[in-house]
């Protein structure tokens, strides 16, 4: 590897821990703390394993029970279960994106008529 | 440009490209690969991003270094956005490093997934669809010029 790459990854390494670093702090707020303790109960505030768990029937250990809802989930292949977050993704990409390009468009035109 | 034209580096800065956009529309939907596919795929997309942006580095130090000079209204704001996106996407991949429950774990590292991780994951992978979804707006006549 050359010193040019090496430098180049260095500085994206850089830039990464210092935006780390600007975001490691926000656990610390009363805002953080506030939001994992409201948060218990809500899905943000738990692993899958632990929604899982939950989702155990009485007198089924948690454990048992997230490790069995775990197996029938990847038995059961459905389109719904791809397609879903699939449509998600273009919706949440494809407005910005059109909106983006549209925005652009009219830009553009608005800078030839005024010249 | 013609394709005649379209150097090897051109080339692969294309391939590097939609590789990293598929990774990232898989990677992006762990309701559908599940958790395990999630996870290692994202350790996949980690080495492919830093490419992209080690490929596109003539760009970055381009308009880094014009930025406050010779640059138009478009291209500033297409590098700010850039840096926007990359924030976003390192508080994702960090976020989502932390919260790891298959792929550390496997290679021996533990991980301590906690609420404030996961709603910055959360967040920050919500936010890149909209960040992403500009950034291919913003480069689109490149990216239809070597499509061609």
């Amino acid at each position: 590897m050359n010193l040019k790459a090496l430098i180049r990854i260095l500085v994206l390494i850089a830039a990464a821990l210092i935006i780390v670093g600007i975001v490691t702090p926000l656990e610390k707020t009363s805002w953080a703390e506030a939001k994992r303790s409201e948060g218990r109960g809500e899905r943000h505030g738990k692993s899958d394993h632990q929604e899982d768990a939950d989702k155990a029937p009485l007198g089924e250990s948690s454990q048992q029970g997230g490790i069995k809802q775990e197996r029938r989930s990847q038995n059961q292949f459905s389109m719904k279960r791809i397609l879903k977050p699939l449509a998600k993704e273009t919706v949440l990409m494809g407005i910005p994106f059109a909106l983006t390009l549209g925005v652009m468009k009219i830009w553009r035109w608005k800078s030839k008529s005024n010249r | 440009m013609n394709p005649g034209n379209k150097t090897n580096t051109q080339r692969f800065k294309l391939r590097v490209d939609v590789a990293l956009f598929i990774l990232f529309v898989i990677v992006s939907a762990p309701m559908a690969t599940g958790i395990p596919a999630h996870e290692w795929l994202s350790l996949v997309f980690i080495p492919v991003f830093f490419l992209h942006l080690l490929l596109n580095w003539s760009w970055i130090k381009k308009t880094t270094l014009n930025f406050f000079s010779k640059l138009g209204g478009d291209r500033r704001f297409n590098y700010i956005w850039d840096w926007l996106l990359y924030f976003v996407m390192i508080v994702a991949i960090y976020s989502g490093l932390l919260i790891s429950e298959v792929a550390l774990p496997s290679m021996g590292l533990s991980t301590h997934p906690d609420g404030f991780w996961s709603t910055m994951h959360d967040i920050s992978s919500g936010l890149l669809f909209v960040l992403i979804g500009v950034h291919l707006a913003l480069h689109w006549k490149w990216i239809r010029s070597a499509m061609k």
